[in-house]
């Protein structure tokens, strides 16, 4: 019987060895590919005349979608941010989700809101609207008022408002570069096939943010948001851009997307019945285009920046990696058809595999292998030397895969002027392995849990606002 | 791994950790590797920041000068180290991007001498190089370059094609617009709004090289679409006889609804027969158009049409519709019915609302 056992451990531990090589080697991969992609990109984003756009209208309208709950702190400045876009013709329709707070009577009298008819224009069912209003002072500023539905809800009420054939999704709180727009829009106008492209999210705190634009970048002091910059530059310029390169982008942020109007209103919106409605909302939109053999593109474009607050707090933080975990799980589970199913390309063999085995199921498996190696080298089965050895394999590939990615930032856009910032990077890039790292496997474990059982909601984020000093 | 005392499981075991050993000396390495040149990458770029800044300090006041005295050129030209003419071409582009008029034609004069070391790049292997190349020649040595730029509109990658056809639109003349407006179906995977901005760069002066294309039953319906609309962009009114004839012939969804576009801008009531024929169509953005363009053209006796679009399926067409009914109808009667319980009401008074903040 104990030999059984044993023979169950070790095979436990063969399979956490072949889980760590799996996804360090398809991070590595990534990061291969992504940086060709950068290369690339940066050479084209030269010759893109962005002025041009601006002067002729070339670029097609956008209505920007900001759904807002409770957001009276930040929510006037993020909107003066918006209006304040280089685009030649856009709207700014704010979705405010039932908020408890003053949230409307802020916004109505920053912006001198008034009400106004407007008519839906898509049939996507949402809670109810009580209210249209316009600004007086900007015309192209709207604010729906509804009853409380969720984040989903919200959105897809804007997109019912939406008269554009593009639509930018975002997080009320999230702020947006000036030319982003112009830039997250080219592969709309290169590529007729094109549905959907999401932009890059960097971490705001730390930067000096002055009249709704990013003045000067810089590392925050709080160490957790410092961790968060780090694993967000290893997310984007390698992961995300790696994944684009391969055609098999299956995430884009909410909170900076931007989508085909009239695919998103056919395939019925976002979903109000996951906490994950951005990747759902890609993944159901690459399989119906799939199904109907539909020709089309979801892209990742890595320089358009959208700035965003992170949590500085860990129990915030675990909160939010909770969410994503289940996010990802629930429109893993609800599209499992796609795995390893041909008929999805590319993305049903490998991408779809990729995220269902290593990055769902990876955390259970991993915090299990932390429990099944303590096990087997408390019952003297294992030497502590190949234990270390083994940790020490797995922080030279975290550390290998973090200064990738911070070679990757100083190849392409070097955010970060300061000397001192970028050594600061290579300090997380080691300091992260020792205990953030699994701190946050422990937080996934922790949402897949509780998406198998059923539970869980949105959780709440404190928010300081753009307005202060950096941290 | 494995119980101490079994000789192949000690084996393994110090096999195993040679080679986890030689994985942690590789990633410690490679760590070191991507830290050292991200440092180094570092100090170069904030040397080349420098040696950008020292350019851009010594030729910026000279250019200044040149450009209000174009004849201080030659100082300006002095300063130009024979290593730096692709940088101070770099360092002209900018400037080109935000100047017009006499001063960018002293910019490509300040450009002229440097521009042939460009024409080696329009044949280089990476699609970003050759797209720069023909963006500097394009900018700053037209028309000398026309030829080379003409030819980059066949570059295998479509993104460096457009680019050159962009710059050759704009600085066609009426015998380049109609080749230009031939070779259109080239771009085919572009997005129509990209390509009505390009058409629309060629000038009035392309018109009738446009309208050729739009009467072309052998072009592409999108390449036709993209002609139907850019003539409506540059309000072409001799083009609203052929919009009327084609409405009656074509069937593709995509150019009946340019062709609707294009009627409702230039178009006269003799021609809202053709927006009459499609108020039905299958397609709710070619109703949507058409309703549009009824609207625009239409008289008193085209209302019970557009009261009936009050009722179509599509949302897009009811408000074509009202606002047609609001411009066509009586502004009294309108203004009655959008505070009844008609369930058009909200559309009139959005109408109303659009009518306000005009």
């Amino acid at each position: 019987m104990t030999g059984v056992f044993w023979v169950i451990v070790f095979s436990f531990n063969g399979l956490v060895i072949l889980y760590f090589l799996a996804l360090n080697g398809f991070y590595l991969a990534t990061s291969l590919f992504a940086y060709g992609a950068h290369r690339r990109y940066a050479l084209r984003l030269k010759t893109v005349d962005l002025e041009r756009f601006l002067r002729t209208g070339g670029a097609p309208p956008i209505t920007l979608i900001s759904p807002a709950f409770n957001e009276e702190a930040t929510l006037v400045e993020a909107v003066r941010s918006l209006l304040s876009l280089n685009y030649p013709e856009f709207e700014v329709l704010v979705s405010n989700d039932g908020s408890t707070d003053n949230t409307l009577e802020v916004l109505t009298k920053a912006f001198n809101l008034g009400p106004v008819d407007r008519v839906p224009m898509g049939g996507i069912p949402t809670e109810s609207v009580r209210g249209t209003y316009r600004s007086r002072r900007y015309p192209n500023l709207w604010v729906l008022d509804k009853e409380n539905g969720g984040k989903a809800d919200a959105l897809n009420a804007g997109i019912n408002y939406c008269r554009s054939a593009l639509f930018c999704a975002m997080d009320a709180d999230t702020i947006l570069e000036r030319d982003s727009l112009l830039r997250i829009v080219q592969p709309f106008l290169e590529e007729s096939t094109t549905v959907a492209a999401g932009g890059i999210i960097r971490i705001a705190n730390g930067c000096v943010i002055k009249k709704g634009q990013v003045e000067r970048v810089g590392l925050p002091g709080n160490v957790v948001a410092r961790f968060q910059v780090m694993e967000y530059l290893r997310a984007f310029l390698a992961v995300r851009m790696g994944w684009d390169a391969l055609g098999s982008t299956l995430i884009i942020s909410g909170a900076f997307g931007v989508f085909d109007r009239s695919l998103v209103v056919e395939v019925g919106g976002y979903s109000t019945t996951t906490v994950g409605e951005d990747m759902e909302l890609i993944v159901r939109l690459h399989r119906h285009c799939r199904e109907r053999r539909v020709p089309y593109r979801i892209g990742f474009v890595p320089d358009p920046v959208a700035w965003t607050e992170c949590p500085e707090t860990l129990a915030v933080l675990g909160r939010q990696r909770d969410r994503w975990q289940r996010g990802l799980m629930e429109s893993l589970i609800r599209h499992r058809a796609m795995l390893f199913n041909p008929r999805y390309g590319r993305l049903g063999l490998v991408a779809y595999p990729y995220f269902f085995f290593l990055e769902m199921i990876g955390p259970l498996v991993e915090t299990l292998g932390y429990a099944v190696f303590a096990l087997t080298l408390l019952a003297g089965k294992a030497a502590v030397a190949y234990v270390m050895a083994f940790l020490a394999v797995a922080f030279g590939f975290g550390m290998v895969l973090s200064l990738s990615a911070v070679c990757l930032e100083e190849i392409t856009f070097r955010r970060y002027p300061e000397r001192k910032d970028l050594l600061s990077l290579f300090l997380i890039a080691v300091l992260e392995n020792l205990g953030y790292r699994q701190l946050n496997t422990y937080w996934r474990m922790k949402g897949t849990i509780m998406g198998l059982r059923g539970r869980g909601g949105w959780g709440t984020m404190t928010r300081k606002g753009f307005g202060g000093d950096p941290a | 791994m494995g119980g101490p005392g079994n000789p192949l499981s000690a084996l393994l075991s110090t096999q195993v950790f040679l080679a986890l050993t030689l994985t942690v000396l590789t990633l410690l390495g490679m760590a070191t590797f991507f830290a050292v040149v991200t440092f180094v990458l570092r100090l170069k770029n904030e040397k080349e920041d420098r040696r950008w800044a020292d350019l851009l300090r010594s030729w910026e006041p000279l250019l200044l000068e040149a450009l209000y005295e174009p004849e201080k050129l030659q100082g300006l030209w002095d300063s130009v180290d024979e290593k730096y003419h692709l940088d101070f071409l770099e360092f002209n582009l900018q400037y080109s991007q935000r100047l017009g008029g006499p001063e960018k034609q002293t910019l490509k004069l300040a450009a002229a001498p440097y521009l042939e070391a460009v024409r080696p790049l329009l044949n280089h292997r990476r699609v970003g190089v050759r797209a720069r190349a023909v963006q500097t020649l394009g900018t700053l040595g037209m028309p000398e370059f026309m030829e080379e730029v003409k030819a980059a509109v066949d570059d295998p990658a479509p993104f460096v094609a457009a680019l050159a056809a962009r710059l050759v639109a704009r600085q066609a003349g009426p015998e380049e617009a109609q080749d230009f407006c031939r070779r259109l179906s080239r771009f085919k995977t572009f997005r129509n709004w990209y390509l009505v901005d390009m058409v629309v760069d060629l000038g009035p002066q392309a018109i009738p090289a446009i309208r050729e294309a739009l009467a072309d039953p052998d072009r592409p319906a999108q390449i036709r679409a993209v002609a139907a609309h850019s003539l409506s962009v540059l309000g072409d009114l001799a083009a609203a006889e052929l919009a009327g004839e084609l409405a009656t012939t074509e069937e593709d969804p995509g150019l009946l609804a340019s062709l609707m576009r294009l009627l409702a801008r230039v178009g006269t009531g003799e021609l809202s027969s053709a927006a009459r024929a499609h108020l039905d169509a299958d397609e709710f953005f070619v109703r949507a158009a058409a309703t549009r363009a009824l609207s625009e053209l239409g008289g008193a006796e085209d209302l019970p049409y557009l009261v009936e679009k009050l009722n179509d399926p599509s949302a897009w067409v009811r408000l074509a519709a009202a606002r047609g009914v609001y411009h066509i109808g009586s502004k009294r009667a309108f203004r009655a019915l959008s505070r009844g319980d008609d369930p058009a009401a909200p559309l009139f008074r959005q109408v109303l609302a659009e009518e306000a903040g005009k």
